[in-house]
């Protein structure tokens, strides 16, 4: 008991004689470790010289470490690295540069189109000299065709947008339906029952996984609800979709201009 | 003995607002439901309801190819067959489909460069709804899920056919599967003629 005292005293003194020294517990810090540092050959400075100031380009860049330079950066086979538009940073919209990017190599198929609804009977009510009748446009995507890989999916997923104003809310009886139509065929394919909500205005949203390329108008009709017949009735509005953008145009967009 | 009285006086002094509750001639605050007499009479038949088609349709091949190489000591036989889950039903007047094909041991699209349609067939007006294209796996396993806000009361047969790949023609191609919708049985009972109102005159 009695040598307690004095033991505690001994090492109170040991650690603030380790501190003043600054040997610390070993490692990365204390000054035995920076003399270490200093006479390490795989040390930094020692390693990779004195003025060595790490690249822009990563060292993975420059090809494969066992020094066969033709690939990478210092390669002169590498087509990557030695175009005109080779900086570190994209260039933009600069002129000066060459650029052959394409934004309609997607590297998927992609089906766009938009057409504009229009009331298919003649429109009687004038408002300010103004015909106000039934409108609306239909927007169809779809992505993925049979020559499926990578993002390319081989199962087409199509999507179809509509939205319609000045839609007379139907009775209880009566329902809209949006119809796509193929006039070489003859058939017409139903995509659903759309609500006419407040302001005489309808939204309608559907997703199949179908291709819906093949089609020539889309159109709403107004149907009996419930209905017994599945065929499609009277037609309130109708859109040509058009051709396709997916097909070249080889005489240029103004050809209906000049060809005879 | 005391503790007895105890709890005697207790539950008595419980039970005087139970009574006041229970009991038509105290007026109080709290008052019970009576569920005496005309109250208790109800139209409400659990028979009548939306209709709804919620069942499945089993697909069976119109073509028999069992394979090559079958039998005692080769190859297993092939059926191809399937199953049509038709959901059709109504949410405050917004009508809602779906339909969950399934099916297996159908020929492997990548190796035929075909794919397969299905379509809900109206036997009376001939017309055929197309819900969709679906390719299959190795063993002729797909899968295909179609939802639209439409009902499906006017179809009988649900078909798969087979079309070629990327194909632009909506019309049909070879029949592979089909199955029969099992039509819903909606309890509408007919109005009774001594109930009708036949001789109001409205004007609408």
């Amino acid at each position: 008991m009695k040598l307690i005292v004095p033991v505690v005293i001994v090492l109170v003194l040991a650690i603030a004689v380790a501190g003043i020294h600054d040997v610390g517990w070993g490692g990365y810090a204390g000054e035995a470790a920076k003399l270490r540092r200093s006479e390490d050959p795989f040390s930094r400075q020692n390693y990779f010289g004195l003025n060595y100031s790490r690249s822009l380009v990563n060292f993975g860049m420059t090809g494969p470490n066992y020094k066969i330079t033709n690939t990478g950066r210092r390669g002169a086979f590498s087509s990557v690295f030695n175009l005109d538009t080779n900086t570190f940073y994209a260039q933009g919209r600069n002129p000066g540069r060459i650029s052959n990017f394409d934004p309609n190599v997607r590297g998927f198929a992609q089906l766009d189109v938009f057409a504009e609804l229009l009331p298919f009977e003649a429109v009687e009510l004038e408002v300010n000299d103004k015909p106000v009748g039934p409108r609306g446009s239909a927007r169809i995507i779809g992505r993925g065709n049979e020559y499926g890989a990578g993002l390319n999916n081989q199962v087409t997923r199509s999507q179809v947008f509509i939205q319609a104003k000045n839609l007379p809310p139907p009775s209880m009886n009566y329902a809209y339906e949006i119809w796509l139509a193929d006039e070489e065929s003859g058939y017409s394919l139903s995509l659903g029952i759309m609500d006419v909500g407040a302001k005489f205005t309808g939204q309608f949203m559907m997703e199949m996984t179908r291709t819906l390329a093949g089609f020539d108008s889309i159109m709403i009709t107004k149907e009996n609800y419930p209905d017994v017949d599945p065929t499609p009735g009277e037609v309130v509005l109708l859109g040509s979709l058009g051709p396709t953008r997916d097909r070249l145009n080889m005489l240029g967009a103004d050809a209906t201009e000049w060809l005879r | 003995m005391k503790r007895l009285v105890a709890i005697l006086l207790i539950f008595s002094l419980f039970s005087v607002p139970v009574l006041g509750y229970v009991l038509k001639e105290y007026k109080t605050s709290v008052v019970a439901e009576r569920r005496l007499g005309e109250e208790r009479v109800t139209h409400y038949d659990p028979r009548v309801q939306i209709g709804k088609i919620n069942t499945v349709a089993h697909l069976e091949p119109h073509y028999t190819d069992i394979g090559v190489g079958v039998g005692r000591g080769g190859y297993a036989p092939v059926y191809p067959r399937g199953t049509a889950k038709v959901e059709s039903s109504e949410w405050h007047g917004y009508p809602r489909g779906n339909v969950v094909i399934k099916v297996k041991e159908l020929p492997y699209t990548e190796r035929t460069g075909e794919m397969f349609e299905a379509w809900l067939v109206d036997l009376e007006t001939g017309y055929r709804l197309s819900v969709g294209t679906f390719l299959t796996l190795l063993g002729g396993v797909g899968e295909l899920r179609y939802s639209a806000n439409t009902y499906f009361d006017a179809y009988d047969v649900v078909e798969v056919t087979v079309e070629p790949l990327g194909d632009l023609d909506p019309t049909p191609g070879a029949v592979v599967l089909s199955g029969p919708i099992a039509k819903p049985d909606y309890y509408n009972p007919p109005a009774k003629s001594s109930k009708m109102l036949t001789d109001v005159i409205r004007d609408v």
